[in-house]
This record gives structure tokens, C-alpha cells and sequence, in this order.
């Protein structure tokens, strides 16, 4: 068997020595003699080699090169260098490594002629030309193509539904199809292994290895570790996508490139950073139905079926609930901890609200948020709180543009316009930034939560603490406590940390004042001012900032209603 | 690279709402620093002090901004040098940053333009400083693929916010007689688009002469190295940054610090301490390790790799493009781990080490990815090895006190 990692592989020679192949693929645990900064997709799928396969293995990323370094103890290999340019000279240097390559496939697989691998070739060509324009007429027909071409399973939609996301970036798995499909989209898959990135500009040279390698060497949509551009206006007047979601995948660093061109294009997109467990669905879930959510159409103009509007945001600490009725007046909010089973916690805030006001149940419409709101299987809807504290917000206050929400495990930034969540950026899966790292310092300094931004304020010497992940950050605090340093400065320090990682986000969707703090921490006066000296804004914040989210959901119902 | 450097980096830190004052002000500074390191490498004469100023001299290029190339340090810089240009390593400018406890600012802007945390956080640090727009504009950005393939979209943007071309050479992993003709075309297509770019027809003899230079220097070195490695110099450990930023950046100026060592005093005062080697690069920020590994510490760093990762290569000025594809490609760096480790045993063995450190920086893959099995090469033969995690330019990626322990340990292990 020959196993591959990269379809940028000469699939021509394996047809003509008739060898069976395979892509790796994740079996879902890692390789952990390969260093932890190594990309997640490598880490993973260089388990599924068996010592006896011969292994093609394209050492163009670093991460490749490096797992190159194992096999070369355990396998037959011929690591590939694909010329990072696409000169005539870069061909001709492709083309003789593809002589070697073919010598070396021949002298393990026996002696093929010449004449077989130029069959082989021509009709690797025909299939291409026939998979460029399936992809874009008939997509099961591209994905029987597909497969057959690479032996690798398709990945991604074969028919197509209003909302076409087309997904760039490092490869994606099944899950997020799935996702996708779930939240009412269908999938283009242009990642760096779908079938857009096996079409090629084609030669038409007599010499087969100088063919092969001006295929290679002429994708259409090149990898990003490659000097040519990669032509995404192209791909997007031919997919005609309606939003777009980068994926990248941890420490591989490469596709944020793109980030820049997409912002130039204007088409709404999400980043996602993937570590392929299946822990990390929920947050992606979260990206993908809040992109979706953007072009949300606010009403149906139907029927009024509802007289009463519940909004639940199930957050990883506290549960809200806010309640609106047919005048668009807020009725009734509460908080409570959620507790160890939030489905029962939401369940009973639910309860007391049908009892409180005695109304049928079907003359409610109840919308739950946050992370729990997947379990609430009650609600007539489920939305992402980053849509919810958009639309709670621009309720309470038209005139927003940017919302910073820090809850207890999560922290984002939202560009809002009119309502309308534009671009959000989220912390990843990492405790800085969020309530959790202020929680972890208030333990050390021994001082109560709710009294540390207070006593942040009454500092007298400025000190930095120079880390934002909360394990250095605390070792820091530990050994600033040590060497006697005043708490109400060492507390001044941890808000301007937390302040610095959430303006890097501020930045990053480009926030516009007038910029509001909701969610748990915005009670904490200390990040509030830590937050206006690092941005240099004034920032605003709600009556009851807990709220938002909930009230959100609440209006989000309402104006199906009533919009 | 010391307390100096952060103070001063206090002082700019307070103006960049105003780039332009941020760009007087370094020019300010650092031409002061300049003069200050030329006055002390003359006083002194000595291997360090030339090496450091060196360095500088690197830096200070594309704060002054005249005719300035942007390379990686691997770059044959060579080339541009004979077109008049003035190269500076975005790593050094990205290490500079760190120096002064600033690249938390360059890193936030990178970051706001969508640059992925886990890009190396020269490359991060890099586009972030290209982006605060507060030096001047570059005429030239080159790289090669060498050593990581973050150089080219890195190098890519450099270009695109300074909207001008892009330069890349693309060294393949093994040094043979096709690789060298492959190298050797791109080099001369790079001076033939130098000459159209730049409107500047090429110096051959220039060319020539700069491989003369550095031939001589690197012969007396090459020479030396048996010397050193039985008497290695006793310095900071920031200085081997200068060491190796000077080797890649400036070797065309080599010659002063070479000629030093023939008239170096053969004390072996420095015989008493234990020899370590240190792999990959060296944190640029003031950190715990420059306090461990001190001038008053029992142990010292004897060299890192990167001081010598040109041994292999003997410049000819008669065919100098040739000669300068030959650099590239005999680089120990480039290939799979097996020609690594064979340099990094060569040097461990020759400088007598008792012990082997690689700093694993931040999303640096190449360096790292294979660490285990390098770990092993070094143990195959008794030297005890420390992969030791953190990053060599954001400082608010790292722990003091872990690298303190960790390191302790180590030496309390091979003590």
C-alpha cells in the first residue's frame, strides 16, 4: 500500500503501477513523541502508516517535514519537495525529483513501462478536466470523481441549499459538515485537500515528468505556504458562496493569511481554529450558527400567535431569564446559578415564568442562548448568544456599535450595525481574557471576587504582569505577592493583562465606539477602567449587564412576531 | 538587549500614538547605542564587541532607512549588498522589539490584522511592526524557504503593505549537483529582476569582492575553530544572538572581529566552567536565562549552532552566484533531522560539552517538531539534552520561575 499526506502528490504513478493507496487520516488519538506545537492534523494522522506501507510524504510544511523525521525510522519513505515558486525552473527541478520518485515507486512495485504511466497520465488529466466541471454541474458526480481520483473519502455537501458556505483553509472532517448542514447550510469544501484544490492549469508538454510537475506546481487555488497568490475572487464568482468560514487548524498557522482578502471581498466569514477533538464542536457549533445568524431574517409578518417572549441564556456560571410582552415592555428578569444540571435549572426559571403570568404555553415563544442552550430542547428556538447580546443590547441601546461581553469561560468582541452582529471575534480555548483568569487571581490574592475591582482602583504603583495565560500569570502573582508587593497594585496589574487580550480582539474585528461591557466581569469596575485606558474609549455599561443575552433572545422572538 | 533596552523601550512605548516621533526617537537611540558599541569594539578589539556592534549596524539600517532590503537570515544577502541595498533581518527587527519590552504592541496590531496566535512570534512581531508604520519604508523584501515555511507569507505581507514585489528563493533540502544548478538559475533571475526593480545594472566585481571578504574572514575563523573549541569565548548569553544575527547579517564586515582572534590570548581561565550547547535561538528579551547563564556563572554556553551553520561552505569569489548557491544548500539546517543532528553532535563533541539546551520557541515547528528523537541522538552518546519550552520574543509568553527551575535541575543533573 502507499500511503500519502498531501494531494499534491503524482496520483499518475500510483494508477500506472496499479498499487493500492490511501490518504492518512485521523484515527482521533495523537502522536506524542512529535512535539505538542506540531500541527493537530499531523500529531493525528500520522498514526494510521503501518510499518510496511511506502509512504509519498510531501515535506513542504514544517509540520510534515518534522513527522517526515519518525517515519524515516519506521518506513519506506521518499519525502517530496514541492519548489515553493512556480517558474519554469522550479518545474524543471519538480520533474527531475519526479524521475527519482518514479525510480524509486519502480524498484519496490516492479518495472512498469513508460508507455503505461503516459496512459495513466492522460487519463488522470481527462478526469480532472471532468471533475473541474462537475464541481460546478453536478456535485455527486464530482464527488464520485473525487474519490475515485485520490481514495479519499469527499468532504462536504452534494447538493446545495440557500446558504452556500464556502469552506477555505486547512483540511475539515465530517463534524463540520455536519455543523454546518444542521445550522441550514450545504458545504463547498476549497480547503487545501477538496476537490478545488486538485484543479490545475494544464501543460501541454511532451515530457510526462515535466507535465506532472507543471500540474503540481499550477493549482488553481495554491497552498498558502507558496509565493504565487491564491486567486480567492476567482474561486468566489465561480462557487458563488453566500458566506465564507476560514478553517485553520492548531499550529497550522498559514490560512489566517487569507483573512486580509476576505475582509477586501466583504462577504460575511467566521475563522474557526480546530484542534480535531470532538470537544471543541460546541464552540465551533457556536461560530457557525452565529454566522448563520447574520443574515436572520427578523420577521415573518404572519399571524400573531404569541403574547409573551422568553428569553433564557443558560451560561457556563449563572442562568438568565427576561421576559417582554406584546408592548415590547420588559415584565420580569431573573438570575440563578446554574448549577451542576442546566436543563433542570432553565427548566424551573421557565416554570415560574408560565405560573407567574398564567399563560398557555403555546401563547409563549421562548428563545435560549448561551452554552447550554442545545439541552434546552423546549425552546421554540435556539440562537447563539453572540447574535442575543446584539440584539439585547441594540434594545436597550440603539446606538452601539461594538459589544465586549467577558463571561466566566468566554469572552467576545461584536460589531454590531444597526442590530446586526457584522464580525465577532471569540477568546479560543484558553482561560485568558475571561472571568475564570480574574476568579483564579482573586483565589491567589485571597481576596473576595466581587471586591477585586474595586480595590484595583486604589492602587498606588503601576506593575505589569507580563503573561495573559493564567497558569504564568498566576506563578507571576505568586512571586509579586512574595516579594511584597501591595495587592491593590498586583490587582491593578491582572485587569490591565485581562484589558491587553481583549483589545487584541477589539482590534481585530476593528471595534467602533460607542463601545458597551456586558456579561459578569462588566460589574467589575476594575476591567471597566482597565479597558478605557488600553483602548482609550469610554465605555458604557447596561443597567444590568448580566442581562443582555437573555433579553436578546426575548427580543429576537418578539420581532419574529411582530417585525 | 539589557535593562537599557527596556528603559528606553518605556520612554518610545509612551509615543506610539505619534509614529513619527517613535521613528525619530529610535533613530535617536539607537545611533547613540551604534556609536556607543563602535567606540567599545575599537577600544577592545575584541571578537564580542565587534560582533555586537555588527548587529546593531544590521538594525540600525532600516531605522536610518536608506536603501534598506527586508531579508530573512538566511537570505543571500550577499547579492543585495553588490546592488548597493542594506539588509536587515525582519528577525532582528522582531528581536530588537522584544529588547525593548515593546513587541506586545506589534504582536496586538498583527493580531488585529488576523494573524493566527500561533504563527511564530517573529513573524508576528514582524508584520506587527511593519503595520505601526513607524519605520521607513523598505526598497526590497527577499526571502528564502530556509529555515521555516513561515518566511513566505510572512515575507509576502512585508511586501503587500509596502506594496512592492516579493523575492523568493527556494532552496530544496539536499545539497547535489541538480540543487545547485536549480539555486544558481533562481540567484541570477533574482539579480536580473534587482536590476530591473532597482533600474541598477548588477556589479559583478562588487559581488566578487564581498565574496572575497567574507572568504577571508571565514578562513581565519575556520581556522581558529579547533582553538575555540578547546578555549571557548566567555560571553552574555544575548551576545550569541549578536554572534549569529552578525554571521548571517553582516559578511561582508566580518573581517574586523576574524582578525582578532589571531592576536586572542590563549588563557584558559575559562577552562574551570561546565560547557553547555545551545540549540536553536536565544530569547531577545532581558530574561531569568541571561541572569543564569551570566559571565559569573560556573556554566557557560560554549556556542549555539547557528554561530556555525557556514562551516561547511568554502566561499569562491571566482564563481561567486555558484558559490553563494553552495552556502544555501550546505546549510546543515535544511535537510531531515539526521543532517542536523549530525552538525549539533559534531559541535557538541568538538567544544566538549557536557550538556545540550534547545530552547523550543513558540510556534517554531522545524526546530522542535523532532526534538524527541534529537533528544535521543545527544543521550546515544552520553550528552545529557533539555528541551526547554518558551519564546524568544514575546516575554509575556514565558515563566522566570520555570525556566529557573527547569534549567536548575538540569545543571544540578550534569553538575
Amino acid at each position: 500500500m502507499i500511503v500519502y499526506n498531501c494531494p499534491m502528490v503524482p496520483f499518475e504513478f500510483f494508477v500506472a503501477l496499479g498499487v493500492p493507496f490511501k490518504r492518512v487520516e485521523n484515527l482521533g488519538c495523537e502522536f506524542d513523541r512529535l512535539n505538542p506545537n506540531i500541527c493537530s492534523l499531523c500529531r493525528r494522522s500520522v498514526l494510521s502508516v503501518h510499518s510496511d506501507d511506502v509512504v509519498i510524504w510531501i515535506d513542504s510544511c514544517d509540520s510534515a517535514r518534522r513527522t517526515a523525521d519518525f517515519l524515516k525510522q519506521t518506513n519506506k519513505i521518499f519525502p517530496l519537495h514541492i519548489p515553493v515558486i512556480s517558474t519554469p525552473e522550479a518545474v524543471t527541478e519538480l520533474s527531475n525529483d519526479l524521475k527519482t520518485l518514479w525510480q524509486f515507486l519502480k524498484s519496490i512495485f516492479g518495472e512498469v513501462s513508460d508507455q503505461k504511466l503516459s496512459q495513466a497520465q492522460k487519463i488522470f488529466e481527462k478526469q480532472l478536466q471532468l471533475l473541474e466541471k462537475a464541481l460546478s454541474e453536478d456535485l455527486s458526480e464530482a464527488r464520485d470523481l473525487y474519490e475515485k481520483i485520490t481514495k479519499q473519502k469527499w468532504v462536504g455537501s452534494t447538493k446545495l441549499k440557500d446558504k452556500v458556505v464556502l469552506v477555505l483553509g486547512a483540511p475539515i472532517e465530517e463534524n463540520l459538515v455536519q455543523i454546518i448542514e444542521e445550522s441550514g447550510g450545504s458545504v463547498i469544501n476549497a480547503t487545501c485537500s477538496g476537490a478545488y484544490s486538485m484543479i490545475s492549469n494544464l501543460s501541454d508538454d511532451s515530457n510526462i515528468f515535466r507535465r506532472i510537475a507543471y500540474r503540481i506546481l499550477n493549482r488553481k487555488l495554491t497552498c498558502l505556504r507558496f509565493a504565487p497568490k491564491r486567486n480567492l475572487s476567482e474561486l468566489i464568482n465561480i462557487t458563488k458562496p453566500t458566506m465564507i468560514v476560514l478553517h485553520t487548524i492548531k499550529f497550522c498557522d498559514f490560512y489566517n493569511f487569507d483573512e486580509q482578502e476576505l475582509r477586501k471581498i466583504k462577504m460575511p466569514f467566521v475563522v474557526i481554529e480546530n484542534d480535531m477533538t470532538p470537544q471543541l464542536n460546541a464552540q465551533i457549533k457556536t461560530r457557525i450558527q452565529a454566522l448563520m445568524e447574520f443574515s436572520m431574517n427578523k420577521g415573518s409578518g404572519c399571524e400573531k400567535m404569541f403574547d409573551l417572549f422568553v428569553g433564557i441564556d443558560s451560561g457556563s456560571t449563572t442562568t438568565k431569564i427576561a421576559v417582554i410582552d406584546a408592548e415590547k415592555r420588559v415584565v420580569y428578569k431573573n438570575v440563578v446559578k446554574t448549577g451542576a444540571y442546566p436543563a433542570v435549572t432553565a427548566k424551573k426559571l421557565y416554570n415560574d415564568v408560565v405560573e407567574k403570568f398564567k399563560r398557555p404555553r403555546e401563547r409563549i415563544y421562548l428563545v435560549c442562548t448561551g452554552y447550554g442552550r442545545a439541552a434546552l430542547d423546549f425552546a421554540n428556538e435556539q440562537i447563539t448568544e453572540i447574535t442575543c447580546h446584539a440584539r439585547g443590547v441594540h434594545f436597550l441601546m440603539p446606538k452601539i456599535r461594538t459589544i465586549i461581553d467577558i463571561g466566566g469561560q468566554d469572552s467576545k468582541v461584536i460589531k454590531i450595525e444597526d442590530g446586526k452582529v457584522v464580525e465577532f471575534a471569540m477568546n479560543d480555548k484558553c482561560a485568558a481574557g475571561t472571568g475564570r483568569f480574574l476568579e483564579v487571581m482573586a483565589d491567589v490574592l485571597d481576596v473576595p471576587l466581587q471586591k477585586i475591582g474595586g480595590l484595583s482602583l486604589q492602587h498606588s504603583k503601576e506593575i505589569d504582569i507580563s503573561s495573559v495565560c493564567t497558569v504564568f500569570a498566576e506563578s507571576e502573582v505568586v512571586s509579586l505577592r512574595a516579594s511584597g508587593h501591595k495587592r491593590e497594585d498586583i490587582l491593578y496589574a491582572i485587569h490591565k493583562a485581562i484589558a491587553k487580550r481583549i483589545g487584541a480582539m477589539y482590534e481585530r474585528v476593528k471595534g467602533a465606539p460607542p463601545v458597551v461591557l456586558t456579561g459578569g466581569v462588566a460589574l467589575n469596575e476594575g476591567v471597566k477602567k482597565a479597558l478605557e485606558k488600553v483602548l482609550d474609549i469610554q465605555i458604557t455599561i447596561p443597567p444590568e449587564p448580566i442581562l443582555t443575552g437573555a433579553l436578546g433572545a426575548a427580543v429576537i422572538g418578539y420581532q419574529k412576531e411582530w417585525l | 538587549m539589557s535593562k537599557k533596552s527596556v528603559g528606553f523601550g518605556k520612554i518610545l512605548r509612551k509615543h506610539f500614538h505619534k509614529p513619527r516621533v517613535v521613528e525619530i526617537l529610535l533613530k535617536v537611540g539607537l545611533n547613540l547605542e551604534l556609536s556607543r558599541r563602535r567606540v567599545v569594539a575599537f577600544a577592545r578589539n575584541d571578537f564580542t564587541t565587534w560582533m555586537d556592534y555588527f548587529a546593531l549596524d544590521a538594525v540600525c539600517t532600516a531605522v536610518n532607512g536608506k536603501k534598506t532590503a527586508w531579508v530573512n537570515m538566511f537570505f543571500p544577502v550577499e547579492i543585495a549588498f553588490s546592488f548597493g541595498l542594506n539588509c536587515v533581518s525582519a528577525e532582528g527587527l522582531a528581536g530588537m522589539f522584544a529588547s525593548m519590552f515593546l513587541e506586545d504592541l506589534a504582536i496586538t496590531k498583527a493580531e488585529g490584522f488576523g494573524i493566527s496566535r500561533n504563527l511564530c512570534t517573529f513573524h508576528r512581531t514582524g508584520i506587527g511592526i511593519a503595520l505601526l508604520n513607524i519605520l521607513p519604508k523598505p526598497l526590497f523584501v527577499g526571502t528564502t524557504n530556509i529555515l521555516c515555511d513561515g518566511n513566505i507569507p510572512t515575507f509576502t505581507t512585508y511586501a503587500s503593505i509596502n506594496s512592492i514585489p516579493i523575492h523568493v528563493i527556494d532552496v530544496p533540502r539536499e545539497d547535489n549537483q541538480q540543487n545547485r544548478a536549480y539555486v544558481t538559475k533562481q540567484l541570477e533571475n533574482l539579480i536580473y529582476s534587482l536590476e530591473n526593480q532597482l533600474k541598477k545594472r548588477f556589479n559583478y566585481s562588487a559581488l566578487q569582492r564581498i565574496i572575497t571578504e567574507e572568504k577571508q574572514s571565514l578562513d581565519i575563523i575556520r581556522e581558529y575553530y579547533s582553538k575555540l573549541c578547546e578555549n571557548p569565548i566567555l560571553m552574555d548569553l544575548y551576545q550569541h544572538v549578536n554572534v549569529l544575527y552578525a554571521f548571517h547579517l553582516r559578511p561582508n564586515q566580518l573581517l574586523k572581529a576574524a582578525r582578532t582572534l589571531l592576536k586572542r590570548e590563549e588563557h584558559a581561565t575559562n577552562n574551570n566552567r561546565i560547557r553547555l550547547l545551545w540549540l536553536h535561538l536565544v530569547p531577545y528579551y532581558d530574561n531569568e536565562l541571561y541572569n543564569i547563564f551570566s559571565k559569573n556563572s560556573r556554566f557557560m554556553i560554549a556556542t549555539t549552532e547557528f554561530e556555525w551553520d557556514w562551516l561547511y561552505w568554502n566561499p569562491d569569489p571566482q564563481r561567486p552566484v555558484e558559490s553563494l548557491s553552495e552556502k544555501l544548500l550546505k546549510n546543515p539546517q535544511i535537510g531531515d533531522l539526521s543532517r542536523r543532528a549530525d552538525f549539533a553532535l559534531r559541535l557538541a563533541k568538538d567544544f566538549k560539552v557536557k550538556g545540550a539546551i534547545h530552547f523550543n520557541h513558540w510556534g517554531c515547528k522545524q526546530s522542535s517538531g523532532s526534538v524527541t528523537l534529537l533528544k535521543e541522538n545527544f543521550e546515544q552518546i552520553g550528552i545529557p539534552f533539555l528541551s526547554l519550552d518558551g519564546d524568544c520574543v514575546d516575554h509575556t509568553n514565558q515563566s522566570a520561575a520555570q525556566y529557573r527551575t527547569r534549567i536548575e535541575a538540569f545543571l544540578e543533573m550534569i553538575e
